[in-house]
């Protein structure tokens, strides 16, 4: 084998390195490994209740609405039959 | 953190509304955690009529009721005659300003031997009803409500003190027609009907027939087999044509034969009152007496030609006729 293919047989061979090298770092994430015992992200779950789903955030705009009642002429008066929850 | 959610316990619906929403019947509101009404003393709708336009043909026959209505509804029939109230909010109608001691003296005025409850729907104008004709039985003028039925036992058994007569849709006989039809349920509307017959109020009841909806004859032998057998045959009912209207306007009104042919299986099913209306001049106009058949009440319209009840009974063979006559 003459100087020259040597040469080009090196690069050729340190070049195919460098991609598959290349591929592997990006695939790795995505292969999955073993499972591990400690989870991977940092929740930190308790057995406390969380609060009923009935509270909301309050954004109504409570004092427009009334006000547009009120320009209609429309006077609400409390309703019979109904609780809170 | 305090909430400020509510649950509607009216109708079957049972609308569970933050603070700021409105009920289905956009009638009822959460106001800083509380339900309101926006239809309490301000009706739409003022009008009087004569008693058999509600229909109701075995109470007090001749007479006028002072009829009223507010904007909204919990159903939403396409069918609707009266939409344009019924599915409007307060703040979309021009309305009087009516409480209940201001209806009193009109009401009285007028010489109406009742007041009705009626157009859209009465449960959602509950409160407004309610003091009303508590209002009125204290002034002797009698309560009757045009309804659908589309309540809860409560409320119904609390109202029913007051009511004296009504007339309820039952527009179908399954629960599919009335999901279809008006987005609500059967179930309750039938037991409103029994609630209200056993609290002694005078029913009767309607049912709109709709071409292609509920015109079968299988139709209106189901709906006659179950009046027959929870209500017995002396509950009045009432076969209605229906005209082209809100969102059903590309069907044709109810062809008269149809109608015949319901009040013939109502008839022979045994039932003892069945009527035929929005069709002037038809036989089934009129009342008949259940033994002999013979000609009992002959109406033109709403007004009455020809009356053969004497307190009560068949002129001819002394047959109590059910109703309340006086």
């Amino acid at each position: 084998m003459d100087k020259s293919t040597k040469q080009f047989l090196a690069l050729f061979i340190s070049t195919l390195v460098l991609i598959i090298a290349i591929i592997a770092t990006i695939i790795k994430p995505l292969l999955k490994n073993e499972p591990s015992d400690k989870p991977e992200t940092n929740i930190n779950l308790t057995d406390e209740q969380t609060e009923p789903a009935l509270i909301v955030q309050e954004n109504i705009d409570i004092s427009r609405i009334k006000e547009k009642l009120k320009q209609s002429g429309i006077l609400p008066k409390e309703a019979k039959y109904w609780k809170t929850l | 953190m305090k909430t400020s959610v509510v649950q509607c316990e009216l109708c079957p619906r049972k609308c569970i509304l933050k603070n700021g929403d409105r009920g289905n019947c956009g009638v009822r509101i959460n106001l800083d955690g509380k339900l309101q009404t926006l239809v309490y003393g301000n009706p739409a709708a003022v009008h009087i009529d004569p008693i058999e336009k509600k229909p109701l043909y075995h109470f007090h026959p001749s007479t006028l009721a002072f009829s009223i209505a507010t904007a909204g509804c919990n159903l939403h029939c396409k069918y609707c005659q009266n939409w344009q109230l019924s599915q409007r909010r307060p703040e979309e109608t021009s309305n009087y300003d009516l409480p209940p001691n201001k209806l009193m003296d009109q009401a009285l005025k007028a010489k109406c031997k009742s007041i009705a409850y009626t157009y859209s729907d009465p449960v959602v104008f509950y409160e407004y009803t309610y003091d009303s004709a508590k209002l009125a039985k204290e002034n002797n003028i009698l309560n009757v409500m045009v309804t659908a039925g589309y309540i809860q036992e409560k409320p119904l058994l609390d109202l029913c003190k007051y009511i004296d007569a009504a007339n309820i849709d039952l527009k179908g006989i399954t629960e599919e027609f009335y999901q279809k039809m008006s987005a609500a349920t059967l179930a309750p509307v039938l037991n409103a009907i029994k609630i209200m017959i056993d609290q002694g109020v005078w029913v009767e009841l309607t049912n709109l027939v709709v071409p292609t909806w509920n015109d079968k004859k299988s139709d209106f032998q189901k709906l006659c087999d179950w009046i027959s057998e929870n209500l017995g045959p002396d509950v009045p009912l009432h076969f209605s044509k229906f005209w082209p209207q809100h969102q059903l306007k590309n069907l044709p009104p109810t062809p008269v034969e149809t109608l015949s042919i319901a009040w013939d299986i109502a008839k022979k099913t045994g039932l003892n009152h069945v009527y035929v209306g929005n069709v002037p001049n038809h036989p089934g106009n009129s009342t008949y007496c259940p033994n002999d058949s013979r000609l009992l009440i002959k109406r033109q319209g709403y007004t009455i030609i020809e009356n053969n009840i004497i307190d009560g009974k068949c002129k001819f063979c002394k047959t109590k006729i059910a109703g309340r006559w006086t």
